[in-house]
């Protein structure tokens, strides 16, 4: 990685913790629905990136939105489990002639069907363990707890595709 | 030695994965059990900053809410302040020097309502001398109790929270049960404790008893909703509205208690 795409990536990493904190943190729709719009920051790391920066990568950006949500852990814990299970998720859905090189999981560069294969899931179990833990002080709250995980993974996902809408794959055409 | 070498290179994304989880659970606990000061909470000055420049353009939108909860509670402090007036007890001197409680006004500039463990952040803090375990309260009733404190902002753990129980009293009825939120909806909480042989009914006011002593005798937690016996069961479920609304808290306050160390020394947050 060079220098520019290094501060360019630390650059997009304080913008999505911004936004997260700032706008997404009181958001909340209906109750049980929440947008984690930062994992689109896990997500759109480059193919190159190795799997110890990626879990690394996930380690950091959990701990830091942690201290803005006072829930020190629980978005760090959720964050690595969902980089470990990304390479091999990556390695799994391989489009046919394989990855380009230099290019990251977007809808600009592989379209919007590979990506809703690829981030879902993984929006999935980072959203699982983080409502999973959180609930861990309370009974019987199995299927409330689904639901919230269920409502909020629509919600990020849909901010995800529209962020990548507004901002990149118009650019792309240009 | 090679081998091991080997061996561990081979499973680094692996041995580093599980070592960051535990280390994460580690955290989830550590949060958990300590009340002291701890820098990686929102309290911290840089993110205590950043929050109240949100929160101040924030507070532009819910003015005339802001307005209308104060107003509402000047009008009942009013209320309040006529019926002391009127009947001073004979006999008794009051001393004049003698505060129980030091209220501290706060700004709330971040607040959550709808996780499984909510926690508010204020700005006012060591400063002003507040501390960890005091009560927060709101203008309809109970909020919290501070958790961490910076110099000057401090992190409250929410009513809205797994680990968060008030001894509560209906008064004239019971004055022995527990209030805890269940979960699910930031309006509703439990009522936990009240045996069978006492008859509640909806409507029925629910306040701090006062046994522990964080929170004061008297301040209001909410009103019964809903009152159901299971067959066989020693207690009453018993559901009660509560009546601050968190989801829109703007000011709070904090109480100073001057007779705290007091109690905490003859042991009373022992039994309770």
């Amino acid at each position: 990685m060079d220098t520019r795409s290094l501060i360019l990536t630390m650059l997009n990493f304080i913008v999505f913790i911004l936004v997260q904190t700032l706008i997404f943190k009181n958001t909340v729709l209906f109750g049980v629905s929440f947008a984690f719009l930062y994992v689109a920051f896990l997500l759109f790391l480059s193919f190159e990136t190795t799997a110890v920066y990626l879990l690394l990568a996930g380690f950091f950006t959990g701990f830091v939105i942690d201290i803005f949500y006072d829930s020190l852990g629980v978005h760090t814990a959720a964050c690595v489990l969902m980089m470990f299970a990304r390479q091999f998720w990556i390695k799994s859905i391989i489009p046919r002639g394989g990855y380009e090189i230099g290019s990251t999981p977007t809808i600009a560069s592989l379209g919007l069907q590979w990506f809703t294969i690829y981030a879902l899931p993984l929006i999935f179990i980072h959203h699982f363990l983080l409502f999973y833990i959180e609930a861990g002080g309370f009974k019987g709250l199995f299927f409330f707890t689904l639901s919230k995980v269920l409502a909020s993974m629509v919600f990020t996902y849909f901010t995800v595709i529209l962020y990548q809408y507004l901002f990149f794959v118009r650019k792309n055409r240009a | 030695m090679y081998r091991l070498y080997l061996f561990l290179f081979k499973y680094r994304v692996t041995l580093i994965f599980i070592f960051l989880e535990v280390l994460s659970f580690w955290l989830i606990v550590q949060n958990n059990r300590y009340q002291s000061a701890a820098f990686f909470n929102s309290s911290n000055a840089i993110s205590a900053n950043l929050l109240s420049i949100s929160s101040e353009i924030r507070g532009y939108f819910s003015l005339k809410k802001t307005n209308t909860q104060l107003a509402e509670e000047i009008a009942n402090l009013r209320k309040e302040l006529e019926r002391k007036k009127v009947a001073p007890v004979k006999g008794i001197v009051q001393d004049s020097a003698y505060i129980p409680y030091e209220f501290v006004t706060a700004k709330v500039i971040s607040n959550s309502a709808y996780n499984f463990n909510n926690y508010l952040t204020i700005n006012r803090g060591n400063a002003e001398g507040v501390k960890p375990d005091m009560a927060v309260i709101g203008p309809n009733g109970i909020v919290g109790k501070i958790k961490y404190t910076s110099e000057n902002f401090a992190v409250v753990t929410s009513l809205l929270h797994s680990n968060f129980l008030i001894s509560s009293k209906v008064e004239g009825k019971i004055n022995l049960c527990s209030t805890q939120w269940d979960g699910v909806s930031p309006s509703f909480a439990q009522l936990l404790f009240v045996p069978t042989h006492i008859v509640l009914l909806e409507g029925d006011t629910v306040s701090a008893s006062g046994f522990n002593s964080i929170f004061p005798e008297d301040i209001l937690i909410g009103t019964v909703s809903k009152i159901s016996l299971r067959e066989g069961a020693p207690f009453h479920e018993i559901e009660i509205k509560l009546s601050t609304e968190f989801a829109n808290l703007s000011f709070v306050q904090v109480i100073i208690s001057a007779i705290r160390d007091e109690l905490d020394s003859l042991g009373v947050n022992e039994r309770f």
